[in-house]
């Protein structure tokens, strides 16, 4: 008997640790559950629709509804343009695209990123079970339009921003499909579900001499009056080559977009500095707006260091071999934005703030000087700038399709050339901004297979800056 | 405000009641258990082993339900002599009767002269030798009968012992007050959360409270039935319940988009029919509860009354592998989540396995009741290895999660074998190796296990889907009704415990792991104030049974284990499952009001 009473003992204690480690191991599985498994792929789609009756709304900068929740039902923006406009960065309540600020922001609109005091005051109210509102920096109508210059092309990308403040006004990515086709997973195009303007690298093509350019302003090889004939014809084996411009100086071969003279540069100033200035643009740090995350900008240009031919193509910004360099639409509007800020340029941000069911604000975006990070030297941008404005204004260049009358704009656009066993496609890009302080927007464009190189990408970005004047200014 | 938002608003209350519950429940389980550990060295009254000392002295040595004798010192006679074993030799009580048995082949017993083989019953004045260690056996019962007189004092000296049981069992009425606060406040919510258009509301209302009235009754009339009851063990068990109740009205008459679409639709014929189906699933659960209590008091008072259980060793060890064999042939090709554990009669489907679990304990407290011998350990081993090969061909994986680790707890506890208990241990793991290579639903199982975190599959989706719903819950919940569990398999049976969480939050999580750690501690009480083996073994049996049945549903459910098809006790839904959970509770409680006279009873 004493025996068993011994045993009894000691198996109670097992127990008791078999409790407490199922006891705690509660409390963490339910932790690692918040954390882990929120909004994950493979969610419970089932359960998503019951979760969502009572979410807060997604509204825009203009007041548009792009989300909410009526009669237990997700509904997203009525006005069908701007459905499709922002249909990748707001997102899905059944998560088939996890960058979304439904995903990301999916605690807040279920309400369940609360203080204990904030929850039980609305608990008190009868408002608990209500979501959070989100309020962005997009505009809807912005969005729209944005989405209607996107439209005739297979696909492609827009940011537009204030490079004042860091406001994303519009971020739209094309093709798009309606909202009730993501829900149903149905009927969905080919990469609509997939946001360019956030996650697509592409190649910068010609954007990137504003690199080149900058890079020489800044070497210590840099001679201020250095000209080249150009005859199209490549100055070192295998290297950038184009139509044959005749002489060329700085401001001309930037609005001509000279390959073979920014070719020259780069092999002027050296592999060294050129890839040390890149590596210093902190553009590859750049990985998230606000929650969403972003694909970072690539650059690397070492392959080019012992081939002269292969680093002039680093200079006219067509990575041709195992040169790399990759950037999104938004870090092209960064770079704009940066020029246009005199080398410094605002962190973006597409939340502006978080709105509870009591219509307290329970978090604001405060953008302030802190939130500035710079790219440029300040005299250095003003030089850029100075290169972009001349790159609109002279007529014999595709940008001169960018220039708004009474408007100072600035832009440098480029063409990626890519041979396909099919067709010979070309994606145009182009990045741009109004050097007007009243009016302090950037934009960045890059359309997909078109025929007719950067002019469509320059024409779709003018009319976005004419837009942003019009209604820009909330 | 809405009846929902007023569940949510609400859920601050149900998670008061549900934590101060279980922890009244738990303090007054612990300070009972270690009230009964102080006083449990009880020898029995009127028997005992005279020694005889020297110049002519005898010293009277107390004996137990079960008593060791040997010459290592955790034996309750220790014999100071080298031609005694560590352990020698057991003296025991079983159905009234005292026997005496070598624990080892070498141990030489001899009564009145004649060396034992085995067990043999002790008569009045039997002399008892152990390694040259002389005893007499005493029964002063024997003594009185055969002049003629009655023993009284054994019997008064026991009720006055179970009388202070009972003065040191403080009644949990409170705790009773606060289940039906939590369960009245439940059904109002459900009452007006269930669609008008249904029409099952009024139905809900009788079924629910009928339910509860039976289980208030019982709650209140316990100590009429059966003499020392356990109403904390009950109310525990009552507790589980009437959360299940809530929960299963929730999962089946709330949130049907089936019916709402009818509804929609305007096929009021359909929506009607689905009405009357998803309330027969509800219907179907408290039917299955309601006969359970009904058979609640009768095995409780079989259990108390006689000793049917313990005669019935034989039939249990043939009825166990053949409910699994009448389950693996019957239920062939009946397929369900990966395993053959029903079959159908009359159109209902019974899950026989789990009554094969009740027989396995009973089995199992028959053989270890009282310090088997190697060759009965054997013959146990070679008996439960088969019904484990069952277990494994239907495959029942949780059950065997659930039985082994029980069998090992009872084997070590009732035997002392804790080296033989380590090498099962190993056995049992190099067994859990081979099983993971052979069969590929192991593997299955495993691999889900160990990705959840990773990724989302086919063999973890019900496990993420859970702990998604346990996240969302935080730590009081969404309130009744606002959870959101669709999409998540086997959501009302298996996969309870997650919508409990979502909905009640993480203090109805471990206010449950609290109530089963009570289960286990009054089992284990009931195992302590037992007056013979039989009742020990079995109480610790049912105990841990519970709590493991418990332990591997929470773990699975939260991914800490391996997930396998166990039902929460008293909460899942299943007719079988809490049919045979009722079953259990009422032998325990049956266990727990046996006293000496009823031990002694034939």
């Amino acid at each position: 008997m004493k025996q068993l009473i011994r045993n009894i003992k000691i198996a109670l204690v097992v127990l008791l640790v078999l409790t407490i480690g199922l006891g705690t191991g509660l409390v963490y599985q339910q932790y690692q559950s918040q954390t882990e498994l929120l909004a994950v792929a493979g969610e419970n789609k089932a359960s998503l629709r019951t979760r969502y009756a009572q979410a807060g709304s997604i509204v825009a900068k203009d007041g548009v509804v792009l989300a909410q929740s009526e009669d237990g039902q997700r509904q997203y923006a009525e006005d069908i343009y701007v459905q499709l406009g922002t249909s990748q960065l707001v997102g899905d309540y059944t998560h088939h695209m996890s960058n979304t600020i439904e995903t990301q922001y999916q605690g807040e609109i279920l309400g369940n990123k609360r203080g204990i005091t904030e929850q039980l005051l609305l608990d008190l109210a009868g408002r608990g079970l209500q979501g959070d509102d989100v309020h962005l920096t997009i505009q809807g109508d912005l969005s729209s339009l944005a989405y209607q210059e996107l439209e005739p092309y297979d696909a492609g990308a827009l940011v537009l921003m204030n490079y004042k403040t860091g406001e994303i006004l519009a971020s739209v990515s094309t093709p798009a499909t309606e909202m009730s086709n993501i829900i149903r997973y149905e009927d969905i195009p080919d990469t609509a579900l997939f946001n360019r303007a956030l996650n697509s690298a592409y190649q910068p093509a010609s954007t990137f001499k504003v690199f080149t350019s900058a890079a020489w302003l800044t070497s210590p090889n840099f001679q201020p009056d250095f000209t080249l004939e150009c005859s199209g014809e490549p100055l070192y084996p295998g290297g950038a080559r184009d139509k044959g411009h005749g002489l060329m100086d700085l401001n001309e071969a930037f609005a001509a977009s000279c390959n073979v003279y920014f070719g020259e540069l780069a092999n002027k100033m050296g592999e060294e500095h050129f890839s040390e200035f890149l590596n210093n643009l902190g553009l590859d740090k750049i990985d998230s707006l606000d929650r969403l995350d972003v694909r970072p900008a690539r650059y690397d240009i070492s392959a080019g260091k012992n081939d002269a031919g292969l680093l002039s193509w680093a200079g006219a910004g067509q990575p041709v071999g195992n040169l790399i360099a990759e950037e999104t639409p938004l870090h092209l509007a960064l770079v704009a934005s940066a020029v246009a800020g005199h080398g410094d340029y605002p962190e973006p941000y597409v939340v502006e703030k978080i709105v509870n069911p009591l219509q307290r604000e329970t978090r604001v975006h405060k953008a302030d000087k802190a939130s500035m990070k710079r790219m440029f030297a300040p005299e250095l941008a003003i030089r850029l700038e100075q290169l972009m404005i001349h790159g609109v204004e002279s007529s014999e260049s595709v940008q001169y399709n960018a220039a708004i009358p009474g408007v100072k704009v600035a832009g440098k656009s480029g063409t990626l050339e890519r041979e396909n066993v099919e067709s010979y496609q070309k994606t145009g890009l182009w990045m741009g901004f109004l050097a007007e302080p009243n009016y302090p927007f950037a934009v960045a464009v890059v359309v997909e297979n078109v025929e007719t190189s950067s002019e469509t990408a320059v024409v779709a970005g003018r009319n976005m800056l004419q837009y942003a004047m019009d209604y820009g200014i909330q | 405000m809405n009846v929902f938002e007023a569940s949510y608003l609400l859920r601050y209350l149900s998670a008061v009641i549900v934590i101060v519950v279980a922890a009244k429940l738990l303090y007054s389980a612990i300070r009972e258990l270690a009230w009964a550990m102080r006083h449990s060295l009880r020898p029995a009254q009127g028997i005992f082993l005279l020694n005889n000392q020297t110049e002519g002295e005898a010293m009277s040595l107390p004996l137990y339900h079960t008593t060791s004798l040997g010459r290592g010192s955790s034996n309750d006679i220790r014999i100071h002599s080298s031609d005694v074993a560590r352990k020698h030799a057991q003296i025991y009580r079983y159905d009234g009767d005292w026997y005496i048995r070598p624990q080892r082949f070498s141990a030489k017993v001899e009564v009145n002269g004649e060396e034992l083989n085995g067990k043999r019953k002790l008569e009045n004045r039997d002399t008892i030798s152990l390694g040259g260690t002389d005893f007499v056996f005493v029964d002063e019962r024997a003594i009185a009968k055969s002049r003629g007189e009655t023993y009284e004092e054994a019997i008064f000296d026991d009720r006055a012992f179970y009388r202070a049981v009972r003065r040191n069992s403080n009644p949990p009425y409170l705790e009773w007050v606060m289940m039906n606060l939590f369960t009245a406040l439940c059904t109002f919510l459900l009452y007006f959360m269930i669609p008008k258009e249904m029409g099952v509301r009024k139905d809900f209302l009788i079924w629910t409270l009928g339910a509860v009235a039976l289980i208030d009754l019982y709650f209140l009339i316990l100590p009429k039935i059966l003499l020392y009851a356990d109403r904390i063990l009950y109310l525990t068990c009552s507790h589980m319940m009437v959360i299940g109740l809530a929960i299963q009205a929730r999962l089946h008459l709330l949130g049907s988009y089936a019916f709402r679409e009818a509804r929609e639709a305007g096929e009021i014929l359909k929506a009607q029919d689905i009405a009357a189906r998803l309330f027969s699933g509800y219907r179907t659960q408290i039917i299955a509860l309601l006969i359970g209590l009904f058979f609640l008091w009768i095995i409780a008072l079989i259990v108390y009354k006689t000793r049917l259980l313990e005669s019935m060793t034989l039939v249990c060890a043939i009825l166990t592998p053949l409910l699994l064999l009448v389950t693996l042939i019957l239920g062939r090709g009946m397929e369900t989540h990966g395993a053959n554990l029903w079959i159908y009669i009359g159109g209902q489907s019974i899950q026989l396995t789990e009554f094969a679990k009740i027989t396995f304990l009973i089995t199992l407290a028959s053989f270890f009741k009282n310090q088997p011998p190697l060759r009965i350990q054997i013959y146990f081993a070679g008996w439960a290895a088969g019904v484990f090969l069952l277990y494994l061909l239907l495959p029942d994986l949780g059950s065997i999660m659930i039985l082994l680790p029980v069998t090992l707890l009872v084997f070590v506890v009732m035997t002392s074998e804790y080296l033989k208990t380590f090498l099962i241990l190993v056995a049992a793991s190099v067994m859990g190796v081979l099983a993971y290579s052979i069969f590929p639903h192991v593997r299955s199982r495993i691999s889900g296990w160990t990705s959840i975190w990773t990724e989302v599959n086919d063999s973890n989706r019900q496990v993420v889907y859970g702990l998604q719903a346990i996240g969302r819950g935080e730590i009081f919940g969404r309130g009744l009704g606002n959870g959101s569990p669709g999409g998540i398999p086997l959501v009302e049976s298996d996969m309870v415990f997650t919508v409990l969480l979502e909905e009640f939050g993480l203090i109805m999580g471990l206010a449950l792991v609290i109530f089963l750690f009570v289960i286990m501690l009054r089992a284990t009480r009931t195992t302590v104030l037992a007056r013979d083996g039989f009742s020990s073994s079995l109480g610790l049996g049912l105990g841990a049974a519970l709590f493991m049945e418990a332990f591997v549903v929470i773990g699975g459910t939260t991914g800490l284990i391996p997930l396998t098809g166990v039902t929460l006790p008293f909460i899942a839904q299943g007719g079988s499952s809490l049919l045979a959970k009722c079953f259990m509770l009422a032998i325990l409680l049956g266990l727990a009001s046996r006293h000496e006279e009823g031990a002694n009873r034939k």
